[in-house]
C-alpha cells in the first residue's frame, strides 16, 4: 500500500519558489491500476518521482507498506527501487549499446549475474512477447518493442509497484494500446500496483482509478 | 557490469581509439626514457668499474698520456698516512703494425666508424700502451689478478707484454706471438717513432672496456717507447685504506701542490652527480608522460559521462548504488588505460629498435621489469584519471540525471 501524508514539494529556482506538489494525501491499495492526469506543470511527474524514491519531498511523508521512504538512506532507497519498484519512461531510456537481454538485466548487473538472473530475463522477455528479440539492440527494434523491453526491465525483479511516466507518449496509437494492454495484463495477472502519469485520456479509460492534479494539488480522485 | 563498461567504451570506436593513442604517447615516452636511462646507467656502471677505488696523481692540468711526473714523487706519496700501496704508470698511445685496432672497441662500434671521415678513423686506430711495475701492481691487485692466459712478466723483464682481451678480439694475436708498436708522438699518427717489438706472454681481462684494449709492458720499456728518462713517469696510482680515501686526497693536495690528485675519484663524484641529474630529469619526464596520458583519459571520460547523464540516471533509477556508478566509470577508465598502455608499450619498443638502428651508440635496454613498471604506471594513471569523472557521475542524483538530458 502506498500512502502519502501532506506530501509537499517546493523547488527553488534562484529566488523564486516553484510549487511541485502541495499537501497531497493519497492512499493507493495493492493491485490498483491508477492514472494520474493533469495539464503540464501540474505536478504529476513530481508526485511519481517522489513515490518512486527518485526525489525527496520538502515536507510530508510517503509510506510504502508503512515505511516512510523519505527518511531512507540513499543505499536503502536504491535497494527499494531495485527490488520493489519498476520504472517505465516516455523515452524508453534503454542503453543503446546493449542487447535487449542485457538491457533487461541491467538493474541486477552490479549484484552479479548468475543463471537464475538470465532465466528471469528470458522469462520476462517472453512474457512481453520479445522472446525472439533477445540479441537485438534497441536500434533494431520498433518504438513499441522498445517500450516492451523497458517494461521487461521494470519487471525483472518482480516488483510490487510499476511506475510509468507517459509510457505511450512516444508511440503510435496501435503500439500505445498494446503497451497499455500489456500493463493491464501484468496488473491483473500478478497483482502488481500500476501508476501511470499521462496526458492521454484513453489511458484513463482502461485504469480503474483516475487522479486529476492541478497546480500541484489533487482536484479529483475517482474510481471507475 | 564489465560488459556494460566494455560496450560503453566502444560505443564511439574512433574516439576511444584516439584517446588510446593519446595515452600510448605518454606510455611510449615512458618506455623510451626508462630504456635509455637503463642503458646509460649500465654504461656508467661500466665506467665506474674501470675506475675502482684508486687515487690517481697526475701532472697538474694534464691528461694521463700527456702528464709527466718525477718518479721520486711516488716515495713521497707512499709516506702519507693511510696510503697502502703505490704504483707508477707510463701511458702512451701507439700504432700497431699490421693490425687496425679500434680504441675503446666496445664503445665505438662499426656503424659509428662508418659515419666518420676516413682520416679520423685512421688517426684513431691504435692502442694505449701502459708501462707498469709488476711487483707494485700486485699490491694494487690489478693486472696480475686478471690474467686469463699465460703469465704476467717479472720485474725487469724487457721486450715482453700482456694484452687485453679486446685486442685479442680484434686480431688473431695469442700468447707467444709478437706485436710491433710505434709511439704516436703528436697523437695523430703523422710522426711515428721507431718501432719496438714485444712478445706476448699473457692475456688479461678486467671487464672494463677502458682497460681491456691496452698493451701492458714494463715501466722501463714504456719509457723507452715514449722517449722518457728513467726518472719520468705519467702517473702514480695510489691505494688508500678504506674510508681514508678522502683524507689521503686532501693530504696529497696540500703536500704536493703542483699535481692533480684524485683524477678518477673526482670523476666518479662527477658521474654520481650526473647520474643524480639524469634521475631527476627522468622523474620529470615520467611525470610529464603521466600527465599526457592522464589528460587524454580525463577528457574522454568527462565527455563520456556528460554524454551519458541520462543513462547514468536510468541506472540509478533501477537501483544502482553510487558506488556501482563509480566502479563502472573507473573500470571504463582502466580499460582505456590498459588499451593505451599495450599500444604504447608496443610503439615504445618499436621506437627503441628504431633509435638503436639510427643511433647505434645509444644503448637501449628492455627488461620484463621495465614492461611491468610501465603497465603498473598505465593502470595507476588510468585509475587516477578516472576518479574525477567517476565521482562526477556518481554524485548525480537519478532525477538530476534525467533533467540534465532534457
Amino acid at each position: 500500500m502506498i500512502t502519502t501524508e501532506n506530501l509537499t514539494k517546493i523547488y527553488r529556482l534562484g529566488d523564486t519558489e516553484v510549487i511541485g506538489n502541495v499537501n497531497i494525501n493519497l492512499c493507493i491499495e495493492d493491485g490498483e491500476f491508477v492514472a494520474i492526469m493533469g495539464p503540464s506543470g501540474s505536478g504529476k511527474s513530481t508526485l511519481l518521482h517522489m513515490i518512486g524514491g527518485l526525489d525527496r519531498p520538502t515536507s510530508g511523508k510517503i509510506l510504502i507498506n508503512g515505511l516512510n521512504i523519505a527518511e531512507l538512506s540513499d543505499k536503502t532507497l536504491c535497494d527499494m527501487r531495485r527490488d520493489e519498484i519498476g520504472f517505465i519512461f516516455q523515452t524508453f531510456n534503454l542503453l543503446p549499446t546493449l542487447t535487449t537481454m542485457e538491457n533487461v538485466i541491467v538493474p541486477v548487473a552490479p549484484r552479479g549475474l548468475d543463471g537464475e538472473v538470465w532465466a528471469r530475463g528470458v522469462h520476462v522477455l517472453e512474457s512481453v512477447g520479445l522472446g525472439d528479440r533477445m540479441e537485438h539492440t534497441p536500434s533494431e527494434l520498433s518504438g513499441g518493442q522498445r517500450q516492451r523491453v523497458a517494461i521487461a526491465r521494470a519487471l525483472v525483479n518482480n516488483p510490487n509497484i510499476l511506475l510509468a511516466d507517459e509510457p505511450t507518449g512516444n508511440l503510435d496509437s496501435k503500439s500505445g494500446r498494446e503497451v497499455l494492454q500489456l500493463m493491464k495484463d501484468m496488473n491483473k495477472g500478478s497483482g502488481v500496483t500500476v501508476i501511470i502519469v499521462t496526458h492521454d485520456p484513453k489511458v484513463a479509460d482502461i485504469t480503474n482509478r483516475t487522479i486529476l492534479l492541478e497546480d500541484g494539488e489533487i482536484i479529483k480522485d475517482e474510481r471507475s | 557490469m564489465y560488459f556494460i563498461a566494455y560496450k560503453s567504451l566502444f560505443r564511439r570506436k574512433l574516439r576511444t581509439f584516439l584517446a588510446a593513442i593519446g595515452v600510448s604517447i605518454g606510455v611510449l615516452l615512458l618506455v623510451v626514457i626508462l630504456s635509455v636511462m637503463l642503458g646509460m646507467s649500465s654504461m656508467m656502471d661500466e665506467l665506474t668499474l674501470s675506475m675502482v677505488g684508486d687515487i690517481g696523481v697526475l701532472e697538474k692540468g694534464e691528461m694521463d698520456m700527456m702528464s709527466v711526473l718525477d718518479k721520486d714523487i711516488e716515495r713521497t706519496i707512499s709516506r702519507v698516512p693511510g696510503v697502502v700501496a703505490t704504483a707508477p704508470k707510463v701511458y702512451s698511445f701507439v700504432k700497431v703494425d699490421g693490425i687496425e685496432l679500434v680504441p675503446l672497441g666496445g664503445m665505438i662500434d662499426e656503424d659509428m666508424l662508418d659515419d666518420m671521415p676516413e682520416e679520423l678513423v685512421e688517426d684513431m686506430m691504435g692502442a694505449r700502451l701502459v708501462g707498469i711495475d709488476p711487483t707494485k701492481e700486485l699490491a694494487l691487485g690489478s693486472y696480475p689478478t686478471k690474467i686469463t692466459k699465460g703469465t704476467l712478466f717479472n720485474k725487469g723483464a724487457s721486450g715482453v707484454c700482456i694484452i687485453g682481451s679486446m685486442i685479442v678480439g680484434q686480431s688473431d694475436l695469442d700468447v707467444g706471438d709478437r706485436i710491433t708498436v710505434s709511439y704516436d708522438i703528436d697523437g695523430n699518427g703523422i710522426e711515428p717513432s721507431e718501432k719496438h717489438t714485444f712478445r706476448i706472454v699473457g692475456i688479461y681481462e678486467s671487464g672494463s672496456e677502458m682497460k681491456d684494449d691496452n698493451i701492458v709492458v714494463s715501466l722501463e720499456d714504456a719509457q723507452d717507447v715514449k722517449g722518457l728518462r728513467s726518472d719520468e713517469i705519467s702517473q702514480v696510482e695510489v691505494r688508500a685504506e678504506k674510508q681514508m680515501e678522502e683524507d689521503v686526497i686532501r693530504t696529497l693536495k696540500v703536500m704536493i701542490p703542483d699535481v692533480d690528485v684524485g683524477g678518477e675519484r673526482a670523476m666518479l663524484g662527477m658521474m654520481t652527480k650526473m647520474t643524480g641529474n639524469i634521475t631527476l630529469i627522468t622523474a620529470l619526464m615520467i611525470g610529464f608522460s603521466g600527465l599526457i596520458s592522464l589528460f587524454f583519459i580525463l577528457i574522454i571520460m568527462v565527455t563520456s559521462v556528460m554524454e551519458r547523464t541520462k543513462e547514468i540516471g536510468v541506472l540509478r533509477a533501477t537501483g544502482w548504488y553510487k558506488s556501482d556508478i563509480l566502479k563502472l566509470i573507473l573500470v571504463e577508465s582502466l580499460m582505456l588505460a590498459v588499451l593505451g598502455t599495450i599500444m604504447g608499450t608496443g610503439l615504445g619498443i618499436g621506437a627503441l629498435l628504431a633509435i638503436h638502428q639510427i643511433f647505434p651508440g645509444i644503448q637501449v635496454i628492455i627488461t620484463p621489469t621495465l614492461v611491468g613498471a610501465v603497465m603498473v604506471f598505465g593502470l595507476f594513471v588510468g585509475s587516477v584519471a578516472g576518479v574525477y569523472p567517476a565521482y562526477k557521475a556518481a554524485s548525480l542524483s537519478p532525477l538530476e540525471a534525467f533533467r540534465g538530458a532534457e
